[in-house]
């Protein structure tokens, strides 16, 4: 176990107080998680990956600080202090333009956030209005506030992808699960549905689900994405449990008298969940993408959430503002690309073969 | 080998039937137009029925437990009219509209009723008797003459309603055309419609454009339609109008045949939205969209191009993709590497409409152009799992021992690690195909290539089930197809896995 001591991050395991004690010795918290984990902090690639799609993640989950048609504290007037009143009462603020926003809040001690807009609401300076210093990028061809769009456009992007990747590791785990126990007649059938769904375009079924809804919602494009991903997590996870079947620890488990769900959850999964996850975090970005080009190309009526596919569609049509393709262009760079060196990482970091690469060449170059 | 291929070949039937119905259920909960209010309120109940019948709007979505034919429908409308309350004029409408197909369930059962109610429903078939031609038509309708009327009617050719009888004299007419011929079947009414319709063929010379125009012509009469081929009329115009009754008759078929025995099961799956959707797909090659169009001839224009795009992207993607892989795992560690991994990295991330957009304002239009945008998003992916699988195999004990037998580094990269490596990267290549669909709409629709793109976009905003259907089923039988593909892959990449198959036939 020469190469286990010179991995990053395994020193400072001995002293971790949750680790349950185990008279196994030093090399009890060597678990594979956390050699993997340990690899994953090590690699360069991750700094860069979290860096991205944190930001990116703290702009859409403190969208609501960042930008609001209201003020986040006001203190006098009627109301007296009021905390975020955008979000504890939308209905205020709904179809008012800015300036009758404001002015809701004039002669009141207020802390404004950054941006003064909302990503919704038409703004006084006009349809693409060139950057000023109420609007730090100007204003987008239905004149709202840029900056505010993109931040919103980043929950979107970021809650469509989560979400319908969630959903699909879900159902993929429950229904591979499936496909991999069930024998005979179903297990041919079940294979082939994974196979077929796994090859089905997602933005055909994007394009059914949106044509049969009154108000487009985004939990149709979560619900649609997730019908097609989950194909993806069921192949992984049946392929481990027909790998794993056969394998001794199963048997011994199996002959102490575990139930199939036991093996299932504490010795089958727990091996499938390295490739569903990097699969998984690869179909973040690809779900980004998605969302962008569904948005983009308008398919179904306009969502209400703000969608950096629906500004980079307004860039195509006014030629000219080159910012409208800009900076959705450079926020997608920037989630896709982080998502995807996530899992580049992670594959890397989780795969075993990488390992014993590691440990060769480690030992070739000491030698 | 092949058996295999074939057996997967024939699963993809089954498959597409399945891929139809999930699809069928979606669309059936598409919000039709005759479900906005503000039109219901504008249009008389009998026009709104009108219209959701022609969208078969009235039958169950997979399984008509009931089915109507004719004989239910007729002796509902008898009984209405006996009944002589409030729907007693639709009822008399109905009875005219069924026709001489309602007459043998009509008449035999008029003995059955009180005088009162027997004399008001043979009036209420007086039209029929006109538009029968029957002489002294005009005592069908008088309610004191009607019941002898018709009594005698059915008595003296009530044995020419049978369906031996009506198909040969169907057949006469297609050899001979005489007008005596057609008031041969004139007089059979609508309980010849079967068997007119059935022998109504798509005119391709002069012959056969009269012969369906004659048939059209009975047919029109029969139900008081418009709709006739006029006699200067050219052949296309001919087969447009054949192609409409065709399309009528699989909505009202079941008004004019009697459902019994087999035909009766097979109704209660016919009868069904799905079965009319099924059988206008089957016999009319997909139906018409929105705008009119046949789907058949719009898609077999459109989908070429779309496959095109696609898949000469990924060939381009995977051409590209493949080498750098390769190389980037020969190079591991050194700034090749990195230079590869960054830019494959970009590439992937640059969402496609950006580039599009910025192709598309440079004036590059065109098929090629599409095709280099979006394969500048799929070279990362081969490239990376290139690498990744070769440099697996390069630290493997047979690279190994290819190396101490003497091999260059080359040739132990390119002929022992690379084949091995391929495997994995033609998994890949068979998933590629529904990714980048998404991407090759987006390019279509910037760069302005007639592919699918667009009309599905429209479909969707215009709620068009026939577009929307026929593009998920040529997108499941491309699914289907590439696993297919992907399984032969498999097999030529590496002869180990074909054994499996063989066994498997062997002992079965």
């Amino acid at each position: 176990m020469k190469y286990e001591r010179r991995l990053p991050g395994a020193a400072g395991k001995q002293a971790d107080p949750t680790a349950r004690p185990s008279p196994a010795g030093a090399t009890k918290n060597l678990t594979h998680w956390r050699t993997a984990l340990g690899r994953l902090l090590a690699s360069r690639r991750i700094g860069l990956a979290l860096t991205l799609l944190g930001s990116l993640g703290l702009l859409a989950i403190f969208a609501d600080l960042l930008a609001a048609p209201a003020p986040l504290v006001a203190t006098g007037g009627a109301a007296g202090t009021v905390l975020l009143p955008a979000v504890v009462h939308p209905e205020r603020y709904a179809g008012k333009t800015d300036v009758e926003a404001h002015a809701l809040h004039a002669g009141q001690t207020a802390l404004w956030p950054p941006v003064r807009y909302g990503p919704d609401t038409p703004s006084s300076a006009g349809p693409l209005a060139p950057s000023s210093r109420a609007h730090p990028l100007g204003t987008d061809a239905a004149g709202r506030d840029l900056l505010a769009r993109s931040i919103y456009g980043a929950r979107t992007a970021l809650g469509v992808a989560l979400g319908a990747v969630l959903l699909g590791m879900l159902l993929g785990v429950v229904l591979g699960g499936l496909a991999g126990y069930s024998r005979g007649f179903w297990n041919d059938r079940l294979a082939r549905l994974v196979e077929t769904v796994d090859t089905f375009p997602a933005i055909v079924v994007v394009a059914l689900v949106r044509a049969i809804e009154e108000r487009p919602s985004a939990l149709s494009l979560v619900v649609a994405v997730a019908c097609v991903r989950w194909a993806e997590v069921a192949r992984l996870v049946r392929a481990e449990v027909l790998r794993a079947s056969g394998e001794d620890y199963v048997v011994a488990a199996r002959a102490l008298g575990a139930r199939p769900l036991r093996v299932f959850w504490r010795h089958m999964l727990p091996n499938a969940l390295p490739p569903v996850v990097v699969s998984s975090v690869f179909g973040v970005a690809a779900t980004v993408l998605l969302e962008t080009a569904v948005s983009f190309l308008a398919l179904g009526a306009p969502l209400e959430a703000a969608s950096w596919g629906e500004t980079l569609a307004q860039g195509a049509r006014t030629p000219g503002h080159a910012r409208l393709i800009v900076l959705p262009g450079l926020l997608l760079l920037a989630t896709v690309g982080g998502s995807y060196l996530l899992a580049d990482a992670m594959r890397d970091a989780f795969d075993p073969r990488t390992v014993r690469r590691r440990a060769d060449e480690l030992t070739r170059t000491a030698a | 080998m092949l058996r295999h291929a074939l057996r997967r070949l024939l699963w993809t039937l089954p498959t597409l039937v399945g891929i139809s119905v999930i699809a069928f259920l979606v669309l059936s909960f598409v919000p039709d137009p005759t479900d906005d209010p503000a039109l219901r309120a504008r249009l008389h109940p009998a026009e709104l029925s009108h219209l959701r019948r022609q969208r078969a709007l009235d039958l169950p979505r997979f399984l008509n437990v009931a089915p109507r034919d004719v004989r239910q429908r007729a002796a509902q409308a008898v009984a209405a009219l006996a009944d002589g309350g409030g729907e007693a004029a639709g009822a008399r409408a109905e009875l005219v509209r069924l026709g001489g197909a309602a007459l043998p369930y009509v008449l035999p059962a008029l003995d059955a009723l009180a005088p009162d109610p027997r004399a008001r429903v043979a009036a209420a078939l007086g039209p029929v008797a006109v538009r029968m031609e029957l002489r002294r038509a005009e005592d069908a309708g008088d309610p004191t003459t009607a019941v002898p009327f018709w009594t005698r009617f059915w008595d003296d050719r009530g044995v020419e309603f049978r369906a031996a009888a009506v198909r040969s004299a169907v057949q006469r007419l297609a050899r001979y055309g005489t007008a005596t011929r057609v008031a041969e079947l004139t007089e059979l009414d609508t309980f010849a419609l079967d068997d007119v319709i059935t022998a109504l063929e798509a005119p391709h010379d002069v012959a056969s454009g009269e012969r369906a125009r004659v048939l059209v012509d009975i047919a029109a009469h029969v139900t008081g339609s418009a709709d006739r081929i006029a006699p200067d009329a050219s052949l296309t115009d001919a087969g447009a109008c054949v192609q409409r009754w065709r399309q009528w008759w699989t909505i009202y078929r079941s008004d004019f045949v009697v459902l019994a025995g087999p035909a009766r099961g097979a109704a209660m799956l016919t009868e069904t939205r799905y079965g009319k959707w099924a059988l206008t797909a089957v016999t009319q090659r997909l139906g018409v969209d929105n705008q009119g169009r046949p789907v058949a001839s719009e898609l077999a224009r459109r989908v070429p191009v779309t496959v095109a795009l696609v898949f000469g992207a990924i060939v381009l993607a995977y051409a590209l993709g493949i080498p750098l892989g390769v190389l980037s795992a020969a190079s591991r560690g050194r700034k090749t590497d990195l230079i590869i991994a960054t830019s494959v990295l970009v590439c992937y991330a640059v969402p496609t409409a950006v580039l599009a957009v910025l192709v598309a304002g440079r004036g590059a239009h065109g098929l090629f152009a599409g095709m280099l945008v979006l394969a500048v998003g799929l070279v990362a992916v081969p490239t990376r799992q290139q690498r990744s699988a070769v440099a697996w195999a390069m630290s493997q004990d047979w690279v190994r021992a290819a190396l101490a037998r003497g091999n260059s580094r080359p040739r132990a990269l390119l002929v022992h690690a690379l084949r091995n490596g391929l495997l994995p990267v033609l998994t890949l290549a068979s998933l590629e195909p529904p990714m980048a669909l998404g991407g090759a709409f987006v390019i279509e629709h910037v760069l302005g290539l007639p592919g699918v793109g667009d009309p599905t976009i429209a479909a969707v905003h215009g709620r068009d089930v026939a577009w929307l259907m026929a593009v998920a089923l040529v997108a499941g039988a491309f699914a289907a197809l590439g696993v297919i593909v992907a399984d032969l892959a498999y097999v030529l990449a590496d002869p180990r896995l074909a054994r499996p198959n063989f066994n498997r036939k062997r002992s079965a």
